[in-house]
């Protein structure tokens, strides 16, 4: 597969590739947006074979969304600050817009680290060092299956874990709002 | 914003691990399934919120791969997943994607290193003009074939970019990032320290992560052990004050400020113990002629000096040291 042949599984795949980026955003523009996006950055890729071209495509755009869907929701998280501005702050709106849900992510924190020891280095070679469910399932001497199992209930301790999240980060879904 | 079922929450949590392995069809069934009911999407975003947040949070990815952020300044040959995140956040996706698949879709990439001495400068002009003033003590890692993209592991160095809006220059620092948006800007590496101070036109702190706009006069420095990032205003005059022996310093340990001069102009400084904490705000004038720095960095931080051939001592002054 090379550069171009992407491209042409990107024109082909659009319509579908739009469908998941409107379901993520909740707005067509938006999603128009992130198709621009993609195509930008087919650009920047080098010719080199993809065993899976469509699916890889996919991903891409679950990823854009996934980049732009944090962006949003900090642009809303207002008084959860990750950075510790200094007085500086009152004429920094920019930065202030910008500002992630350090809150949250203290809430993750306090979650991975109340996991048994199993599902935490689960979670953490899955998430964070992206090792297979294979090479995890041998590393841990159990059957792939239990491993999924374990992010499983991982990613679900995790969500709980924000049960009394702020509002402010958990947003709404646009879609609610954006119906035309 | 709380009545999703625990059902549609598991579902939401087996696509999003799933989603590194799924075929075309599976994502057809994706799709689907997200369209299916506001609530489905809505309880997608949240996990996928949360893991966004997770991977882009330098702490937590820390304490499991330590050598993650090292690992380039021991090889000449950076690690192809390094350079995969040059291209943006999708350049994600295409890494999972090679650990799965026999595939290996990535930017060409030439890199080599521009290594300075302490006391050492260099001046390098990029191919696309963009001018890059190196001070002494650093690694700076440049690429032949992507002129839009250097990685400073240490030291420090003042940066003039040619900005191109669709093609911007990125620069990297250990597991951070700094993109121009029309530019002069200064940045320092310290171990985990990073230090960023725009003289011109503005860059983007994290471009893919927090894209936090820095403009002029704003400091920003950032501990990446720590995951902590402080700002500061700064007079714009003094940013990459070095070129010209002019140095700044805000409440900074003299250890660093030492350092800082060792780096800069290969002096052989040495702080007595009880002198390296103590905090020292200002602005100091050099020469690079130690003869005439030491003894007015020392009076300038109230301290006594003594000189053995080319090792000079600060020392704290008598009655000083209690």
């Amino acid at each position: 597969m090379t550069e171009s042949g992407l491209k042409a599984v990107f024109l082909e795949e659009r319509p579908m590739l739009m469908r998941l980026l409107v379901a993520r955003l909740g707005s067509r523009e938006e999603a128009e947006d992130a198709l621009q996006d993609m195509w930008i950055k087919l650009d920047q890729l080098v010719a080199k074979p993809v065993a899976q071209p469509a699916a890889y495509l996919y991903r891409m755009a679950a990823n854009l969304a996934a980049d732009r869907r944090i962006s949003a929701a900090r642009g809303n998280a207002r008084d959860t600050a990750w950075l510790d501005s200094q007085p500086v702050a009152d004429d920094l709106p920019d930065i202030e817009r910008t500002l992630i849900a350090r809150e949250r992510l203290a809430q993750i924190e306090a979650a991975l680290a109340a996991m048994p020891e199993r599902m935490a280095s689960a979670f953490r070679m899955f998430r964070i060092d992206e090792v297979p469910q294979k090479h995890i399932s041998e590393q841990l001497g159990i059957s792939v299956s239990g491993v999924e199992k374990l992010l499983q209930r991982a990613y679900r301790q995790i969500h709980d874990a924000g049960s009394t999240r702020s509002e402010d980060f958990a947003l709404q879904h646009r879609l609610a709002g954006e119906e035309d | 914003m709380t009545g999703i079922g625990g059902d549609i929450v598991d579902q939401a949590i087996g696509w999003h691990i799933r989603q590194h392995e799924m075929s075309a069809l599976d994502w057809h069934d994706f799709i689907a399934w997200l369209e299916a009911d506001p609530a489905h999407a809505l309880a997608f975003d949240r996990i996928s919120l949360d893991q966004t947040l997770l991977s882009a949070q330098p702490v937590v990815a820390r304490r499991t791969a330590p050598v993650a952020a090292n690992d380039i300044a021991e090889t000449p040959v950076p690690t192809r997943r390094r350079w995969m995140w040059t291209v943006g956040g999708t350049a994600v996706a295409a890494g999972l994607v090679a650990l799965l698949m026999p595939i290996a879709l990535a930017p060409a990439s030439e890199p080599y290193w521009l290594n300075t001495k302490p006391g050492q400068r260099q001046d390098v002009v990029l191919a696309d003009g963009t001018r890059i003033e190196v001070s002494g003590g650093s690694r700076l890692q440049l690429d032949r074939r992507n002129p839009r993209l250097a990685s400073l592991e240490a030291g420090e160095a003042t940066f003039h970019v040619r900005h191109d809006e669709r093609d911007p220059f990125t620069l990297h620092s250990g597991g951070l990032a700094v993109r121009d948006m029309g530019t002069v800007f200064n940045v320092a590496r310290e171990g985990a320290r990073l230090d960023v101070q725009v003289a011109e036109g503005a860059v983007l702190f994290q471009p893919d992560r927090e894209a936090v706009k820095l403009t002029p006069g704003l400091a920003l420095s950032a501990r990446e052990d720590l995951g902590r990032v402080t700002l500061t205003h700064v007079a714009v005059e003094t940013i990459g004050g070095w070129r010209s022996g002019r140095l700044a310093f805000a409440g900074e340990p003299l250890a660093h400020v030492a350092d800082t001069i060792r780096r800069l102009y290969g002096t052989n400084l040495i702080l007595d113990p009880g002198l390296s904490v103590r905090p020292f705000t200002g602005m100091v004038r050099l020469t690079g002629v130690a003869e005439r720095d030491v003894p007015h960095l020392a009076a300038l931080v109230g301290a006594g000096w003594r000189r053995d051939g080319e090792r000079w001592t600060l020392s704290p002054k008598e009655g000083d040291a209690r």
